[in-house]
């Protein structure tokens, strides 16, 4: 006689139903957690994880440091800049951020001028090494004469320098009135420049043509250098906090980045060094750190400071 | 003796008047440039200033530093015209050509601001330059009024 079959008691299948939904739930942890589980089974260390996981974060969010190491230039690299400790800066650099500009200040299409761009260097200079050295700009250049605390070196600076009035405007003062930029060059032993001009160039219809003018505008300066190869560092175009500004809609930021291109391709061309002052000044995505500029142009002295903390470990070191 | 009576009161008015062209240099002052500075660049709004080197002072206004005592000097961001410099000269015989280069310094100023930003003209149009004893002031702000008070009260 077949043996009827018994049905579960309720506690049975109760039973039953805590150990599917506990078997759910391990299903669910496997597909979900099982990375974690993974690297925690492999003894990944835990830092290094979190580290891993916050820039997927930042860089799904456009939020990466602004602080970071650029590519290295192949010429120009000492080995010293291979091996620093520099504790501001972090070497995080992918191919694809310095394309777009995100993490280091360089405009997109930049990175094919990358060997221009000075690395940063493990010492840093102190003040002497300005000494043989002449900088020239516009009223930008003047605030980080007058704020940054730099205590040697040779100022051509004025407010409202620009290519266009270079040749034309008397806009260097002297004790006996204002006079041509290339005339008081003649009074300054230098053998090193740093130059700053594009601010007053973004409302410039063609950028072919301001490349052209500060190419010129350098030839004819480096004939006035007591060296017959001096160095030339042009700094970028530092960026500019638009809603601050009050001089017209064309100190913008696609206009910064847009100079900053053309100065990049003159650079190369030249064999002149490019100081990527964006590198420190940029909020990440192509302005200026908000606070450091009441104009949203002119810098405030703690960010002209890091302008000259940024010159003492960017430069060229000598053979 | 009226004549000579006349004679005299009119030499010793030519004296006082001679003393007055002299402005307030024979002025027996010691001024804290320091606090002095502070107090004039709190009449300033349009963007902080930052204290230069005596190298850069030198080389702003062209002041012989071997002439000069103790200085300071404020300058601004590039953004405006705005600037306080106190100096003090080891002689009263200074004192003139440091108010000259500082007039030098206005006018250069000046120049340039009327094409890049002509706002600013206005103030340096107002620039103090003052001098009392041995010591000078030149202070473009953008109050004044504020900055004259406190010259005054500080003796100048």
């Amino acid at each position: 006689m077949e043996q009827k079959k018994r049905r579960p008691t309720r506690q049975q299948r109760r039973n039953g139903l805590i150990i599917n939904i506990l078997t759910l739930i391990v299903l669910v942890l496997l597909v979900f957690e099982g990375k974690s589980l993974i690297s925690l089974f492999s003894k990944q260390d835990i830092h290094e994880r979190i580290l891993a996981e916050e820039q997927e974060v930042f860089a799904s969010a456009n939020l990466l440091p602004t602080e970071t190491e650029t590519e290295e230039p192949t010429e120009d690299t000492s080995s010293a800049a291979d091996t620093s400790s520099e504790p501001t800066t972090e070497q995080t650099s992918a191919p694809e951020d310095v394309e777009s500009g995100r993490e280091t200040g360089i405009p997109e299409g930049g990175s094919q001028y990358m060997d221009v761009v000075v690395p940063q260097q493990a010492l840093a200079v102190d003040d002497s090494y300005f000494e043989d050295a002449v900088f020239i700009g516009d009223s930008r250049m003047e605030g980080f004469r007058n704020l940054s605390g730099i205590t040697k070196g040779s100022f051509v600076t004025a407010v409202g320098m620009e290519l266009e009035n270079f040749y034309t405007d008397a806009q260097i003062a002297t004790a006996k009135g204002n006079v041509l930029v290339m005339d008081a060059l003649k009074d300054i032993n230098f053998s090193k420049v740093y130059m700053m001009l594009g601010t007053n160039e973004l409302g410039a219809y063609d950028m072919d043509a301001v490349k052209e003018s500060y190419r010129n505008v350098l030839a004819d300066i480096k004939t006035r250098s007591s060296s017959t190869d001096p160095t030339v560092y042009v700094y970028s175009v530092v960026y500019v906090e638009e809603a601050l500004v009050t001089t017209g809609d064309y100190v913008n930021n696609a206009n910064v980045d847009a100079v900053n291109l053309k100065i990049l391709e003159m650079c190369q061309e030249e064999g002149y060094h490019y100081i990527n002052l964006n590198e420190i000044l940029s909020d990440g995505s192509h302005s200026l750190i908000p606070g450091a500029s009441q104009d949203g142009i002119h810098l405030e002295q703690q960010y002209c400071q890091e302008w000259l903390d940024y010159t003492k470990t960017h430069y060229i070191p000598a053979v | 003796m009226k004549k000579k009576f006349l004679l005299f009161f009119s030499a010793g008015a030519l004296a006082l008047s001679l003393t007055a062209c002299g402005g307030k240099s024979d002025k027996d002052v010691t001024v804290d440039i320091a606090k002095l500075s502070s107090d004039l660049q709190s009449t300033i709004t349009s963007g902080g200033l930052g204290e230069v080197s005596s190298d850069i002072l030198a080389s702003t206004y062209f002041l012989d530093m071997d002439q000069i005592e103790e200085s300071t000097a404020a300058l601004n961001s590039g953004a405006s015209a705005c600037e306080v410099v106190i100096v003090k000269c080891k002689d009263d015989s200074y004192v003139s050509e440091a108010e000259d280069l500082f007039e030098t310094r206005v006018k250069n100023q000046s120049d340039l601001f009327a094409d890049y930003n002509a706002d600013e003209v206005s103030k340096l149009d107002e620039a103090l330059i003052e001098s009392a004893g041995n010591y000078v002031v030149l202070c473009v702000t953008d109050d004044t009024k504020a900055a004259e008070s406190i010259l005054k009260e500080a003796g100048f």
